[in-house]
C-alpha cells in the first residue's frame, strides 16, 4: 500500500493496516458529542475569521454552515436518545470525495464526525489551493485543545486509482460514503463492503427549474429583478457545474402566459448577466459551443434566438423529451435547456431518478405536494425556492445524513425493565 | 492559370463531389482575391453536399447557421472538431467507406472517427503530394519512418499516427521503419540503411515527439552517433505539447537535430486527422502556410468572432478535400495567430500563421467528475 499518501491525521510512513486497526478500535460516539461539536464550531470560527477565506465564497459558506449556533440548532432537531432507544455513530466511515469539489468532502466527513463516527477521507489526487488551505486550517485547529479532543477520529489521505487500497479500507469500514460521477460511483460500488456495513452514494444528478408562467407574467418589476438575481446565483456561481444548479427551465402554464413569462424572465436575466458579468473563459465557451452543436446535431434542441457563441445563457429549446444521453450531454457552463408544459403533472411524468433539485417559482405548497405524488419513483429529491439551489442541507439526495450516518439502538423502556422479574 | 491544371476525376455527374478547381503544380500560387473566390465556391458546394447527405450535419446547419451560400470564408458554417468524437458523421453510405481514421485519444476522452471513401482518400493523397513536392522537389528519396510498421497492419482502421505515416510515405521510397513493435529504436538497422544510402539525401518522417525522443536524443550504433547523409530532410508534425513540457521549442529542436544527426532541412507541419491532406507546412521563415486548397481563420475564443491579424485566438481550418465526412470547415481547439496574407518573406502566397498550443480544457467543477476512481 505504498501508494497511500497521508494528508492529515496519520504518520508519513504508517502502514495503512495499522491506521485502519487503530481507527476501527475507537469507540463510536453519540451524535453531537460535545467534543465533536466544539471542534467543528472552532474550525468554523477559525475559517470565518481567517482573511484567506475571502478568496473562496464557497469555503465561507462552508464555515457559515458549521457555525456553533447552527450546530446547536441541528442538535436540538436530532435528539440522541428517547424512552425507547438511543442513537450512536456507526464506527469507521470511509468517505470518497469527488475530484474538483473543494468543499463537498468537508460537509460529508464533518457531519459524520458530528454523527459520532471515526472518519477516513480519500481526497482526489488533484490538489487545489482550496483543499490545501482547508487542510492548513484543520491542522491549526488540531493543534489546539479542542483539536486534541478529537485526535485520531479523522484521517485525510489520497491515493491513485487503486482498487486494492479501496478494497482494504472498505473491508474495515462500517459506512462508506461515495461522491462522484456515475462511473466513479459504479466502480466504487463494485468493491465489496463488510456484510454489516452501510453505503450512501451521491452520483451525477440533473436539476431543473419550474416557473409558473401566469405568476411570472404578472410579477412586479422589482420582484422580477430579485427572481433573476436569485436564478443567476443558482446557475452561475459554480459555472453551472453543481449537481443542484438548474440546467433545464420549464415554463408551466398557458401558451399566452408562457409567451409573456419567457419574454420578461429572459430579458431580466440578461440584464442581470450584463450587470454582474460572467467569466468569458475560452474553455468554458468551447465546452458550451460543443454541447450546443451536439444537441443540434442530434435534433434534440435548437437555439431560441439566432445562434451566437457569446450568448449567455445559451438558451436551447428542447425538441424531444430528455433522455439519459441528452442529460449527460449537458456540461453546464451557461447552457440552458428550455421547455414549456401546460401543467405540473405533465412535467412530473418526464422526470426520472436522474433529477435531484427542482427550483420553483410561483407555485403553492399544495400544488407542489400534489406534484410530488405524481413523480416517478426516486425522481426529484429536493424542491427549493429559486436562489436556494446551491444551499447545502443535511438532508441531501433524499436522506438526512445525520440520521443515515448513525444507527439506532433500541432500549427497553424504564417501565418495561421495572416490570421484569 | 497554367495549362497543365489537373482536376480530380469525377464520379457520376448527377452525384459528383465538388471539384477541386486548383492547379496542383502550384499549391501556393494564388493571391487572395482569386484564391478566396475559388475556395469559397468549393466550400459552399461542400456545405450543401454534406447537408444533403449527413443528417446530423444538416441538422446543425439548419439550427445554428443562416441559410444560403456564405459570402465570405469567415461566414462558412463550421463544426467543432469535438463533434467527431461523439457522433458518427459520414456523408457517404457505409458501403462506400474504405478507411476509418481515429484520433489519438488521451485518457478519458473518446476518439474521433473520420470516415473516408476512395474519392476523399485520393484527394488527400494528391493534395499532400502536391504540397510536399513544392518543398521537396519531384524526386522521391529513400525514406526513414521514425515509427513502427505495426501501426499499418490493419488496412481499414488507422489512428492519427498511422494516418500520418500512410499519407506521407508516398513521398519516399525504400521505406525503413526505425521502431519495432515495442517502439524501441532499431539503431543497427537504421545505421545500415543510412550506410546503404550514404551518397544521397534521405527523407526522415515522424511525429514531433517521437523524432525528438528517438532521433535527436542521440541514437548511437557501435558507440558512434547516427548521422544522415548531406542534404537529408526531415518532415515532422503532430504537436509540440510534449516538447514544450521539456522546454524544447522549434529553434532548439532544429539546432539539436542538426548537431546530432546532420539533418539541416526541416519541415514542420500542422495538420490533423480530421483534415488529412491539406496540411499547413512551415516555410523557411518559420511560418505555417495555407495552400490553395485550404485556409485558416483565427477567432476570439470567447465570442468566436474573427479577430484581426496579429491577435491570438482559436483556429478554424478550412479544406476543399473532405467529401465523405463533413470536415471542410472545423473549429479546432488549437490556439494560433495570423501573421499576414500573400506577404510572407518566403514568397509563397496565402495566409501564414503560427500555432500557439492547445486550449485549456474546461475545468470540471461540481460533482460531475467522470474519472473512475478505485
Amino acid at each position: 500500500m505504498t501508494d497511500v499518501e497521508y494528508i492529515l491525521g496519520a504518520g508519513d510512513r504508517e502502514p495503512l493496516e495499522n491506521v485502519l486497526a487503530r481507527m476501527s478500535g475507537m469507540r463510536a460516539w453519540q451524535p453531537f458529542d460535545p467534543r465533536a461539536m466544539a471542534f467543528t464550531a472552532r474550525f468554523s470560527q477559525r475559517l470565518l475569521t481567517d482573511p484567506g477565506v475571502r478568496a473562496w465564497p464557497e469555503l465561507a459558506a462552508l464555515a457559515h454552515w458549521f457555525r456553533g449556533a447552527r450546530l446547536r440548532e441541528l442538535a436540538d432537531r436530532h435528539p440522541t436518545s428517547d424512552s425507547e432507544g438511543m442513537q450512536i455513530g456507526r464506527g469507521l466511515a470511509f468517505h470518497l470525495a469527488p475530484a474538483n469539489v473543494d468543499s463537498v468532502f468537508m460537509y460529508s466527513w464533518l457531519l459524520s464526525l458530528l454523527a459520532g463516527n471515526v472518519n477516513l477521507v480519500r481526497l482526489s489526487q488533484q490538489t487545489s489551493p482550496q483543499t490545501d488551505y482547508l487542510v492548513e486550517v484543520l491542522r491549526a485547529v488540531l493543534a489546539e485543545e479542542t483539536g486534541r479532543a478529537v485526535e485520531g477520529r479523522f484521517v485525510l489521505l489520497t491515493y491513485p486509482h487503486n482498487e486494492a487500497v479501496t478494497r482494504v479500507i472498505s473491508e474495515a469500514a462500517m459506512l462508506r460514503v461515495a461522491w462522484g460521477g456515475d462511473a466513479s460511483v459504479a466502480a466504487i460500488r463494485a468493491v465489496p463492503l463488510r456484510p454489516t456495513a452501510t453505503e450512501l452514494v451521491f452520483p451525477d444528478r440533473f436539476s431543473a427549474a419550474a416557473f409558473n408562467s401566469a405568476a411570472l407574467a404578472a410579477l412586479a418589476e422589482d420582484g422580477l429583478k430579485r427572481l433573476a438575481a436569485n436564478f443567476y446565483n443558482d446557475v452561475f456561481w459554480f459555472a453551472q457545474q453543481a449537481c443542484s444548479s438548474p440546467r433545464l427551465v420549464v415554463f408551466v402554464g398557458s401558451d399566452a402566459d408562457t409567451h409573456e413569462a419567457r419574454r420578461r424572465f429572459w430579458s431580466a436575466l440578461e440584464e442581470e448577466v450584463r450587470r454582474r458579468g460572467f467569466e468569458h473563459d475560452s474553455a468554458v465557451t468551447m465546452a458550451r459551443v460543443a454541447a450546443t452543436f451536439e444537441y443540434a446535431a442530434r435534433g434534440a434542441a435548437r437555439p431560441a434566438e439566432p445562434w451566437r457563441a457569446a450568448q449567455l445563457p445559451q438558451r436551447l429549446m428542447l425538441e424531444t423529451p430528455l433522455d439519459v444521453g441528452l442529460r449527460a450531454l449537458h456540461c453546464g457552463n451557461g447552457l440552458m435547456l428550455e421547455q414549456a408544459v401546460p401543467d405540473l403533472h405533465t412535467l412530473a411524468a418526464q422526470f426520472s431518478d436522474k433529477e435531484q433539485t427542482l427550483t420553483v417559482f410561483g407555485f403553492g405548497r399544495d400544488e407542489l405536494a400534489s406534484f410530488v405524488l405524481q413523480l416517478p419513483p426516486r425522481a426529484v429529491d429536493r424542491i427549493a425556492a429559486v436562489g436556494e439551489a446551491l444551499t447545502f442541507n443535511n438532508v441531501w439526495d433524499g436522506q438526512d445524513l445525520l440520521t443515515a450516518f448513525c444507527r439506532r439502538i433500541s432500549l427497553p423502556t424504564a417501565e418495561t425493565l421495572s416490570k421484569l422479574p | 492559370m497554367s495549362t497543365n491544371a489537373i482536376s480530380i476525376d469525377m464520379v457520376a455527374a448527377d452525384n459528383a463531389a465538388p471539384a477541386l478547381p486548383f492547379d496542383l503544380a502550384h499549391p501556393y500560387g494564388l493571391a487572395a482575391p482569386e484564391k478566396t473566390q475559388r475556395l469559397l465556391a468549393v466550400l459552399n458546394e461542400l456545405t450543401q453536399w454534406h447537408a444533403a447527405r449527413c443528417q446530423p450535419y444538416g441538422r446543425v446547419l439548419s439550427r445554428l447557421f443562416a441559410p444560403g451560400h456564405s459570402g465570405s470564408l469567415e461566414q462558412v458554417p463550421f463544426i467543432p472538431v469535438r463533434l467527431f468524437k461523439n457522433l458518427d458523421l459520414a456523408s457517404v453510405p457505409a458501403e462506400k467507406i474504405t478507411k476509418t481514421l481515429t484520433s489519438s485519444g488521451t485518457g478519458v476522452h473518446a476518439v474521433s472517427r473520420i470516415y473516408l471513401d476512395r474519392e476523399t482518400a485520393m484527394r488527400q493523397t494528391r493534395v499532400l503530394g502536391a504540397i510536399m513536392a513544392s518543398f521537396l522537389g519531384p524526386h522521391r528519396l529513400p525514406m526513414v519512418v521514425v515509427d513502427s510498421a505495426e501501426l499499418l497492419k490493419d488496412r481499414s482502421r488507422f489512428n492519427a499516427r498511422a494516418a500520418g505515416i500512410l499519407g506521407f510515405s508516398f513521398l519516399g521510397r525504400e521505406h525503413f521503419y526505425a521502431l519495432d513493435r515495442e517502439l524501441a529504436l532499431d539503431a543497427e538497422g537504421l545505421a545500415a540503411f543510412l550506410t546503404r544510402h550514404a551518397g544521397e539525401p534521405v527523407l526522415a518522417f515522424g511525429f514531433t515527439s517521437l523524432i525528438w525522443q528517438y532521433l535527436v536524443q542521440a541514437p548511437v550504433h557501435d558507440n558512434r552517433p547516427i548521422t544522415f547523409p548531406p542534404g537529408s530532410v526531415l518532415i515532422h508534425g503532430g504537436g509540440w505539447k510534449r516538447l514544450v513540457d521539456q522546454q524544447v521549442d522549434n529553434a532548439r529542436f532544429k539546432q539539436v537535430l542538426a548537431d546530432r544527426t546532420g539533418i539541416e532541412r526541416v519541415f514542420n507541419y500542422y495538420g490533423m486527422v480530421e483534415q488529412v491532406g491539406s496540411v499547413f507546412v512551415e516555410c523557411e521563415v518559420g511560418h505555417l502556410h495555407s495552400p490553395v486548397f485550404a485556409d485558416v481563420i483565427v477567432r476570439d475564443p470567447a465570442t468566436l468572432e474573427p479577430v484581426p491579424m496579429g491577435i491570438p485566438g482559436v483556429l478554424q481550418v478550412l479544406s476543399a478535400l473532405p467529401v465523405s465526412y463533413p470536415g471542410h470547415s472545423l473549429l479546432t481547439e488549437d490556439l494560433g495567430v495570423l501573421h499576414g496574407e500573400d506577404d510572407c518573406a518566403c514568397g509563397r502566397k496565402g495566409r501564414h500563421f503560427s500555432v500557439l498550443g492547445r486550449m485549456r480544457e474546461a475545468e470540471l467543477r461540481g460533482c460531475s467528475d467522470t474519472r473512475v476512481l478505485p
